[in-house]
């Protein structure tokens, strides 16, 4: 939360701070997340009803007045280094009820009518993480169990927690996941996992592998991609989430507070190797022959159709295979232009290919950030313009991104609608014979090598 | 792993899932003003979402303390802005006291 780090900011600076905020259990929860990472225990706040209907306040102001004006207690005064204790390496000794209860926490402490959320868990019943099963899962990687592993904040860059291989390992266990799929989790931690975000906006995580682990490994790439039923697939996914919640120091419904959630948290599926533009392990500057992590997060939205979900198709082919018209009117629908994803099978690649001529992955990427625009006229009507503004400002004059020459021009004129360039439309090729395609967006995703960490 | 209690069942000892936090340095809250008469108040406005809200903080609290300097001020920067710049900080440093938000 932005207003809290800035009302901390502002107090570490030697300013008394009174910070307005939603009398809510779940945005003060984010607030106080946001003090504590800047180094402030608790700012004063003054809760106001969750209304966003609201227009005055007059009846709280002497309350601000009080914020700015009452002595410091002896608790605000407090400064110097604060240290949590470790968590203590075994967790405790009990059946295997008792084991899912431990990891579950006591789910009484939720007041009533809100819903229970388990402590260390996704919610699911998960595999005992005892010392045999952890060794296990530590032969999947050569790395030390003590190696340490900062896990940072994807939005802040900041250190939230210190992990370590054998952190991941335990998670691993819980999610039910094989010992060869460690490097591919060692490497969605250093990606963040699933640490969600610190907004009530319903952000997402999804995961794709590319490269030789993915058939090394058993997943799957093929029919069915997005579906369930593939057990690397789904345990990698899974460790992902549970990573999110024990290693990130997010905490979901309490850190991160998406008003609807997202149905796309851990999704993880490999990439095709049948692509007809190469891997995104080379788009990504990597080899074809390394194995690559690519984590896509933010507001993820991704809609596996056909093209006649989008635009009545004319004749069978389009409708098979779609046409370039279709997917920039798909990518239109999409409400957030931090980035863009588009799944192609193998086989509507290779007629997007040969038939539409997209020779390569990038003229796709050129030819969509190209067309998928709206006009100066809507980019001016969005209720965020003020921020779209700045960051077009931002932008050198006569580039390609959103720059201040664009907003100099006519009403009906069109302009960039994905915001960070072409680079930022992510083309994944995956699934089964035949021919589909999906898209959605996301905001700008990140690659890591997954064979450091065999 | 699993050995055998009083009962049938089986038990397990089982490691602990969750990582380490950083060690972090803590500050304290700026001391307090007496009063805030003849004082300079900043209402920051973050662009959190209700503008209102703030305009409406701002006149009421110049109501309620009329001798004192109640400045309305809407940031560059701050919420899905970037950090604030470095006109937001001059300005905000300039005050005695601040009233942030909206924080929605």
């Amino acid at each position: 939360m932005a207003d809290g780090r800035v009302a901390a900011q502002i107090e570490k600076k030697g300013i008394p701070v009174a910070l307005e905020i939603w009398d809510h259990e779940d945005i003060k929860g984010i607030a106080q997340k946001a003090f504590e990472r800047e180094g402030v225990p608790e700012v004063r706040q003054v809760g106001t009803p969750p209304d966003t209907a609201l227009k005055t306040v007059t009846e709280f102001i002497p309350r601000f007045i009080d914020a700015l004006t009452r002595p410091l207690t002896e608790k605000e005064k407090k400064s110097g280094t604060h240290k949590p204790p470790p968590p203590s390496r075994i967790a405790m000794t009990g059946t295997y009820d008792e084991v899912q209860a431990y990891f579950e926490g006591d789910l009484t402490r939720f007041p009533p009518g809100r819903p229970p959320r388990a402590l260390m868990t996704d919610g699911l019943p998960v595999t005992p993480p005892t010392e045999e099963r952890v060794a296990h899962m530590l032969s999947g990687t050569s790395h030390a169990p003590d190696e340490i592993i900062k896990v940072t904040n994807r939005w802040t860059g900041e250190v939230e927690r210190i992990a370590t291989v054998e952190k991941v390992a335990v998670n691993a266990v819980m999610a039910g996941c094989k010992p060869g799929y460690m490097p591919v989790l060692l490497a969605m931690l250093e990606l963040g996992a699933c640490t969600g975000a610190a907004t009530d906006c319903s952000v997402g995580h999804m995961f794709v592998v590319s490269g030789p682990i993915a058939g090394e490994t058993g997943m799957n790439s093929q029919i069915e991609v997005l579906s369930p039923g593939n057990p690397a697939n789904m345990s990698l996914g899974r460790a992902g989430a549970l990573m999110g919640i024990n290693l990130t120091g997010s905490s979901i419904g309490v850190s991160s507070i998406g008003r609807l959630g997202n149905n796309i948290w851990g999704l993880t599926f490999a990439e095709s190797e049948n692509s007809p533009w190469g891997g995104l392990n080379v788009a990504e500057g990597y080899t074809a022959g390394e194995s690559v992590l690519i984590s896509f997060s933010g507001f993820i939205q991704l809609m596996p159709a056909c093209a006649g979900n989008v635009k009545i198709p004319t004749d069978l082919f389009e409708f098979q295979n779609s046409s370039p018209e279709h997917l920039v009117t798909a990518l239109r629908t999409c409400t957030e232009n931090l980035g863009a994803l588009v799944l192609f099978t193998p086989d509507t690649a290779r007629i997007w290919k040969e038939q539409y001529g997209f020779a390569t992955m990038q003229q796709l990427q050129d030819y969509l950030y190209d067309n998928v625009t709206w006009s100066r006229s809507e980019l001016a009507a969005h209720y965020r313009y003020f921020a779209l503004e700045a960051e077009a400002r931002q932008n050198p004059r006569g580039s390609r991104l959103l720059n201040p020459d664009h907003l100099d021009l006519p009403d009906e004129a069109p302009v960039p609608f994905i915001m960070r360039g072409p680079e930022t439309i992510k083309i994944i090729v995956a699934g089964g014979e035949g021919f589909a395609w999906g898209w959605g967006s996301s905001w700008w995703p990140v690659a890591t090598s997954i064979d450091k960490w065999r | 792993m699993a050995r055998e209690g009083l009962s049938a069942e089986p038990v397990y000892t089982v490691l602990n899932p969750l990582a380490e936090e950083p060690e972090r340095e803590i500050t304290s809250l700026s001391p307090r003003l007496h009063h805030l008469e003849g004082k300079t108040i900043n209402v920051i406005n973050l662009h959190g979402g209700n503008e209102e809200v703030m305009e409406s903080i701002a006149a009421d609290l110049k109501a309620a303390v009329p001798g004192g300097n109640i400045v309305y001020y809407r940031t560059e920067g701050g919420h899905n802005s970037g950090p604030l710049t470095d006109r937001d900080w001059a300005s905000i440093l300039a005050g005695d006291a601040a009233i942030v938000g909206h924080a929605y």
